[in-house]
């Protein structure tokens, strides 16, 4: 379970400070699928990387299944990342000097993972996402939407419990999107995983069972709510 | 297929290699002035030595004296002598093991017609041990014999050939041979057997000096002049080396003089790959953000920029090497009219100037390492 008490972030620009996030309070359980909207500079990704533990918050408290994880010292807390948190970008952020292969293996080389064990770990992770043929192809020679399954590859072949994606479909097609949308989907069904996602779609945010809406570093309050459970 | 961060290292190498050759430069420079510069002054050294060894005595042992009038050479010699009954003293050093060749002589001179001569007794196979460059027409006089070897310009006053005989103070004296021109004292001498010298000049059992070769590279003259006095206290033993010690001092400060130059090549090589690497750190803010998304700790990350400038460091200090030695071979007889020989230059130079190599570039690493475990992995992912 993900817990943020009264979380905010403050960055200073130029003299001034801004309130990415602002007081937030949320409680996302095991299992959720839950979509992130709102306008730009509103809060979303910031809070995606609050829970990713990769952003410390100025104030207030993130817990994961009881561990508070900006209590953890740095280290501890990259190895919290590697065993719970899969990323997802709107970019998908692949190494491009690395095949499709050597992407997945990356997260279990940081694990650390045996080494006689990366090759099987991983071509079953690209046999999940459906890329098991194009194992050994560079970035460059794949497409948005085989990219971005590769990096779905990558964020749950650790196993994590929390697959955090920024925009998943930003850059591909409706179609392509959807695609992904449905893969995500079958993760939180089958397996279990607990989805966060930021996205500006509002038809892809309508298929998860709870929607997040931030303005200003704030989740909105207003008369429907807007984080609410669907199932 | 595996995966190690040797892997990843590589692979991001592959497709930088315009940036990996440029800040390589300088470290191959470096490495290649500090190799070059070792083995011109090592094959100068062990030329140096080998002339020594070759050529001529390393200590002048004379009697003690306050009195000087001949001049033999460099080497002026008293009226005073050397009983040769205590030449075996010598023998009796604890570095006798390094005296390779003893020569014990009597000088004097004689009348002969108008003109007077300078007359060397000589025990022949020691004094040509010390003198290798000796080119003699016939042979060198036999020991306790009357027979005797002329100096070129002597040959040439008496215009005597190998066999004729001469007269001096009434000994008859047979060339046994001729000395071609040294262009030293040796040309104007006339070359006894000592005794017989002894006798000639009518100083029997005395010995004017003592020559003495040493059978080494760099040994310690000093320490067997001070053990020739000790074991023959009317004896005063001069060790020869100011001369090799200009010409060994002359190339110590040209290799110490490159060793700095190399030295300097090599702080900037090291700024050179510190800022490379500060660089790719920048340009690798995405990947780095990546990495750490995906769980990378500071560990992590210093291992790879490690590994990299390892590798670097590697590549810089083999191929510094290869220059290195390839140009001390072209350098060497240009500049030093040295001829190099590889096969002489001690191989510890090689993972010596590899490991420096490392070394400097692990030490540019350690700040641009530093620098990118400190970055926000959030800013870094925002990156374009």
């Amino acid at each position: 379970m993900i817990v943020m008490k009264d979380v905010t972030k403050i960055y200073e620009m130029g003299g001034a400070q801004v309130f990415a996030l602002n007081g937030v309070n949320l409680e996302v359980d095991d299992g959720d699928f839950l979509a992130v909207m709102g306008p730009s500079g509103s809060g979303k990704s910031t809070l995606l990387y609050t829970i990713g533990a990769l952003l410390t918050p100025t104030k207030g408290n993130v817990t994961i299944d009881g561990k508070s994880i900006y209590k953890m010292k740095p280290r501890q807390r990259a190895e919290f990342r590697r065993e719970n948190v899969g990323f997802i970008f709107q970019t998908f952020e692949l190494l491009p000097y690395l095949t499709a292969l050597e992407n997945v293996m990356l997260p279990l080389y940081l694990s650390g993972v045996a080494i006689s064990k990366h090759e099987d770990i991983a071509e079953e992770a690209l046999r999940k996402v459906g890329l098991a043929d194009r194992a050994l192809h560079k970035p460059t020679e794949l497409s948005g939407g085989e990219q971005q399954r590769v990096s779905i590859a990558r964020g749950i072949v650790n196993n994590p419990h929390i697959l955090l994606a920024d925009e998943p479909t930003g850059n591909l097609d409706q179609k392509t999107g959807n695609e992904i949308i449905q893969f995500l989907h079958k993760l939180n069904d089958r397996d279990g995983l607990t989805i966060i996602m930021v996205t500006h779609d509002p038809d892809k945010a309508r298929l998860s069972n709870m929607v997040l809406q931030m303005i200003d570093g704030r989740v909105v309050e207003d008369e429907e709510p807007t984080y609410r459970k669907r199932k | 297929m595996k995966l190690r961060a040797i892997t990843m290292v590589l692979k991001n190498f592959s497709r930088r290699k315009a940036r990996l050759i440029l800040s390589s430069i300088g470290l191959i420079l470096a490495i290649a002035v500090i190799v070059s510069t070792f083995t011109v002054a090592h094959s100068m050294q062990i030329q140096i030595g080998a002339e020594v060894e070759k050529y001529g005595p390393n200590i002048i042992v004379t009697p003690k004296s306050e009195s000087i009038s001949v001049p033999y050479g460099s080497v002026v010699v008293g009226n005073v002598t050397i009983p040769e009954s205590s030449l075996e003293k010598i023998y009796t050093i604890p570095n006798r093991g390094n005296l390779r060749a003893v020569s014990p002589k009597i000088y004097g001179q004689v009348e002969y017609g108008n003109s007077s001569l300078l007359v060397v007794g000589m025990i022949s196979e020691q004094e040509a041990k010390l003198k290798k460059w000796w080119n003699v027409g016939g042979s060198l006089p036999q020991n306790d014999t009357n027979q005797i070897l002329l100096g070129s310009a002597v040959e040439s006053f008496l215009r005597s050939s190998v066999g004729s005989t001469i007269t001096i103070n009434n000994m008859t004296l047979t060339i046994a041979g001729i000395l071609s021109e040294t262009g030293s004292v040796d040309d104007y001498s006339l070359f006894l057997p000592l005794h017989t010298a002894q006798k000639l000049l009518n100083l029997p059992g005395a010995l004017s000096v003592i020559d003495v070769g040493a059978l080494c590279q760099n040994c310690p003259v000093e320490v067997m002049s001070q053990q020739i006095m000790d074991a023959m206290p009317e004896v005063k033993a001069t060790p020869i080396k100011q001369a090799v010690e200009t010409r060994m001092k002359a190339i110590e400060q040209t290799a110490n003089f490159s060793l700095l130059l190399g030295s300097i090549i090599l702080a900037v090589g090291c700024a050179g790959i510190m800022n490379t690497m500060l660089a790719s750190v920048h340009e690798r803010m995405k990947e780095i953000g990546i990495f750490m998304s995906l769980g990378a700790d500071d560990f992590h990350l210093y291992k790879i920029f490690i590994l990299e400038s390892l590798i670097l460091g590697l590549i810089g200090g083999l191929i510094g090497c290869l220059v290195g030695l390839v140009s001390s071979t072209i350098m060497g007889p240009l500049l030093m009219k040295t001829m190099i020989s590889l096969w002489e230059t001690p191989l510890y130079i090689i993972p010596l100037c590899i490991a420096l190599s490392i070394i400097v570039c692990i030490a540019a690493s350690l700040y641009p390492a530093w620098r990118a475990s400190k970055i926000d992995p959030v800013q870094a992912l925002r990156t374009v």
